[in-house]
């Protein structure tokens, strides 16, 4: 089974080196067709492959090319990683199906879709990496290639600020991860992770402490850790809509694999701190994510703000997971480590299906502004089916994947009480506490980002003359497929992910995991339980009683249709609706302290008579990190290079002088 | 008050028979003066009991039976006027309530049409500057009558457009 998905990866990675050379020929219809194929017929063969070593439950390594000039090139298969393979097959199998009827043929997708699918192919390879020269310079490329990705309109005002912003936090926790890579390779004294995770038992503690912050904060810089995130609400926005998906859908999943990767398996078993910083930053991600995405008109920036709370959510149940295990119910860290891996699929699944229909909206009406759209459920009857499965699966309602997830975090962090110190045990059900409020303001969040734009009447012209035709379905429509999956086939799906912790961990959860009824238990058998399943069977016929009921008291005989009530308005127009930005009031007014918004209000004239021509009214959130976080350390960074700017004076013949000198010194350290 | 009491039960009585048990009323003021509302109100206060009777004054007008409107008809309230009427669902009726709204008090001009009539047709008229509740009451007993009589005409009509 191992060998069958080593050849799938290794089609599959074929497929989008092939594709990344055929995208150079989208100038043509026929060469994005060809190149979106064979993206899409890539992901799936990556998907199969990440699929079957995670039912497999255990790794294989191969090693090319030992002793080699570029040193040894070591390639493994490790069932943590298939996971996130699988997450990248599916996202590239969704996105090769959605680019041919989102982009147009021509020199912009002839750049865009080889950078994509080399993205594609480099994010493979970090997966699959078995030593850190490989990881980090298939992180690197990962990184560069993903910037080209953003850049595709870098043409647009803001695109190239934005994609610059990702790129350098990016470049900034590339260092780190080198840091943290270089400190465990020269206390271990190989680069080989498998060698690293079994030596990396008897480094000093301060190193191991040493290595897992800077790996935390490094892989937290991609995975859009507070206050690390910065980078997410811009870049999103600037990327087309599949980079976006690719971006939001995986690129932050690498972070969360980065950070899994040191903490259960490079440094296993680390201290309760590391946990209990993880778990922190992980619950003040979400809380503040969701709760700045609420203050987002923008469909993409929303997302990313959500991006950013799913990220906390996963990150608060590895740390969790990481501190049950180091007060020794080793259980209960295995069980929230599947249930981290199983949100990480769930959200790869929902956050890409809900770019992409960004990515349709806005192409249907030219705007992503919520207070610009509304009704598009006539106008985009499909397109709006499908983004309600992923509304109400990010939003983590039954029956739809993210309540599974999410259940299975909730339980898992309200076991608290089974580690002996109170103090942890408090904080653990503060952050699980974090995590309802959290789970609360989400579905706020998604009743706004999908009923403001696809229901009520349409706000502007362009919304109401919104079209369907020409739009793409399939990728999103795939996606909303697997959610409904993910949901309803909890039990199969926890079966597989349960081979992976049992792999990860070396902790058998399963017989406490699944009763045979298809009732998914955690950890311990006298909490609680539920049945997904089952659970989707009751709601299908509970759902059924009031349609019969309707169905059977419909008056039968004349009926006379009226326009809808507006109140004895005359003219009732669109934009005469609740807006995005009255939605979330509440939530700004209650939250006054951490928004502190400021107000810009301009109208033509003061007549009391309320005839004052046109008011514009708004607001914006402070934006905290940027202004009192990342301003200083830019001026700082400003500073530094003015004082240096005297050394260069532009002379090659001077820049060679100091070069002479660098090497005379370094020289000297050596031999001294 | 025996003469209140015999309204009020055969009112009960009727609204039982025709409306399970309520009749909802909503009201229009069509710019009126404020005091047929004032007498509009005294209906819900314990001496007159409205809700005893089976009678509710609802804001909705999908949730209505009855449209009571007050007031002279000013133009400019001719479309929110219509745009009710057409949002309650049939059978309905519509109540003219005191002297302006019957057309004793302005004559028709560029302001107002002076009636109610020129904009909905009215099915009973109840007198009175203002009209006392009692009168109200008295109104309501009547409106009920017609209304029961609009019921087997307008499940005659349903009969007609299910064979055509």
């Amino acid at each position: 089974m191992i060998h069958a998905a080593a050849v799938l990866l290794v089609v599959g990675g074929g497929l989008w080196l092939g594709a990344a050379l055929l995208g150079t020929l989208a100038r043509e219809r026929a060469g994005l067709l060809v190149t979106a194929g064979a993206s899409a017929l890539g992901g799936a063969a990556v998907a199969a492959g990440g699929t079957l070593v995670a039912v497999h439950g255990s790794g294989a390594v191969h090693t090319v090319g030992a002793g080699n000039l570029v040193g040894t090139v070591t390639l493994r298969l490790d069932p943590l990683a298939a996971v996130f393979v699988a997450v990248l097959g599916l996202v590239a199998l969704a996105l090769g199906l959605y680019v041919p009827r989102y982009h147009e043929p021509g020199a912009g997708s002839a750049y865009y879709l080889p950078a994509l699918a080399l993205a594609f192919f480099a994010s493979l390879v970090v997966l699959v990496a078995g030593n850190a020269v490989v990881f980090l310079v298939a992180w690197e490329s990962m990184t560069l290639f993903s910037y080209l990705v953003v850049l595709r309109h870098h043409r647009r005002p803001g695109v190239g600020r934005a994609a610059f912003l990702f790129l350098a936090l990016g470049e900034a926790g590339f260092a780190l991860i080198v840091a943290a890579f270089a400190i465990l390779a020269t206390q271990t004294g190989t680069l080989d992770l498998a060698g690293i995770a079994a030596r990396s038992g008897a480094v000093s503690a301060g190193w191991r402490d040493a290595a897992f912050v800077l790996a935390l904060f490094g892989f937290g810089f991609k995975a859009g850790l507070v206050p690390l995130h910065i980078w997410l609400p811009e870049a999103h926005p600037a990327a087309p809509a599949d980079g976006s998906a690719f971006l939001s859908g995986l690129v932050l999943k690498l972070g969360v694999f980065g950070i899994a990767l040191f903490g259960f398996e490079l440094e296993r078993g680390g201290p309760a701190w590391w946990g209990l910083l993880t778990m922190g930053l992980g619950a003040l991600s979400a809380v503040l994510g969701i709760l700045y995405a609420l203050m987002e008109r923008d469909l993409k920036r929303f997302l990313a703000y959500s991006s950013i709370e799913n990220i906390g959510v996963i990150l608060t149940a590895l740390g969790g997971g990481m501190v049950f295990s180091a007060y020794g119910q080793r259980a209960i860290g295995a069980f929230l480590l599947l249930a981290a891996l199983y949100h990480v699929v769930n959200h790869g699944v929902y956050k890409t299906l809900l770019f992409l229909e960004a990515g349709v909206v806005e192409h249907a009406t030219g705007t992503r502004d919520m207070d610009r759209l509304g009704g598009l459920i006539h106008r985009l009857p499909a397109s709006s089916v499908i983004s309600l499965v992923g509304t109400l699966g990010i939003a983590a309602l039954p029956p739809f994947n993210g309540f599974v997830s999410e259940w299975l975090i909730f339980q898992g962090l309200f076991q608290g009480f089974r580690i002996g110190s109170n103090l942890i045990g408090i904080l653990i059900v503060v952050a699980g506490a974090s995590l309802a409020l959290t789970g609360g303001l989400a579905i706020m969040g998604f009743a706004r980002a999908f009923g403001i734009p696809f229901l009520g009447m349409p706000r502007s012209r362009a919304a109401a003359e919104a079209s369907e035709r020409g739009q793409p379905l399939a990728g999103p429509g795939l996606l909303a497929a697997v959610c409904v999956a993910l949901g309803v086939g909890a039990p199969l799906a926890l079966t597989v992910l349960d081979r992976v912790a049992r792999a990860t961990s070396g902790i058998e959860i399963h017989s406490r995991l699944l009763l045979p009824q298809l009732t998914v238990i955690p950890a311990h058998t006298d909490f609680a339980a539920f049945s997904p399943t089952y659970l989707a069977v009751f709601l299908l016929c509970v759902a059924a009683v009031p349609l019969l009921i309707y169905l059977a008291g419909r008056p039968r005989g004349a009926r006379r249709v009226v326009p809808v009530w507006d109140g004895g308005i005359l003219d009732f127009r669109g934009t005469m609706q609740y807006t995005a930005t009255t939605y979330a009031n509440p939530t700004r007014v209650t939250f006054e302290a951490l928004y502190r918004p400021e107000f810009h209000l301009e109208r033509a004239s003061d007549d009391p008579a309320g005839r004052s021509g046109p008011v514009h009214y708004r607001f914006q959130v402070l934006p905290i990190f940027e202004r009192f976080l990342y301003r200083p350390v830019v001026r700082a960074v400003e500073w530094l290079a003015d004082v240096v700017r005297p050394i260069q004076s532009g002379d090659v013949n001077l820049y060679l002088l100091y070069v002479l000198l660098v090497v005379i010194v370094a020289y000297l350290i050596y031999t001294y | 008050m025996n003469d209140e009491l015999r309204l009020a039960g055969e009112l009960r009585e009727r609204i039982d028979g025709l409306f399970g048990r309520s009749l909802h009323i909503r009201t229009f003021d069509s710019g009126s003066c404020a005091v047929c509302e004032s007498e509009l109100r005294l209906l819900s206060s314990p001496y007159y009991d409205l809700h005893r009777l089976g009678l509710f004054f609802t804001p909705a007008p999908r949730h209505a039976d009855l449209l009571l409107v007050t007031g002279a008809a000013v133009r400019a309230a001719d479309a929110a006027l219509r745009k009710t009427l057409e949002a309650i669902p049939e059978p309905r009726l519509v109540v003219a309530v005191g002297a302006c709204a019957l057309g004793g008090v302005f004559e028709e001009d560029e302001l107002v049409h002076g009636r109610v009539d020129d904009v909905v047709p009215v099915d009973v008229y109840i007198p009175g500057c203002p009209p006392s509740p009692l009168a109200l009451l008295h109104g309501l007993l009547v409106a009920t009558g017609r209304l029961e009589e609009k019921v087997q005409a307008l499940s005659f009509d349903l009969r007609r457009e299910a064979v055509a």
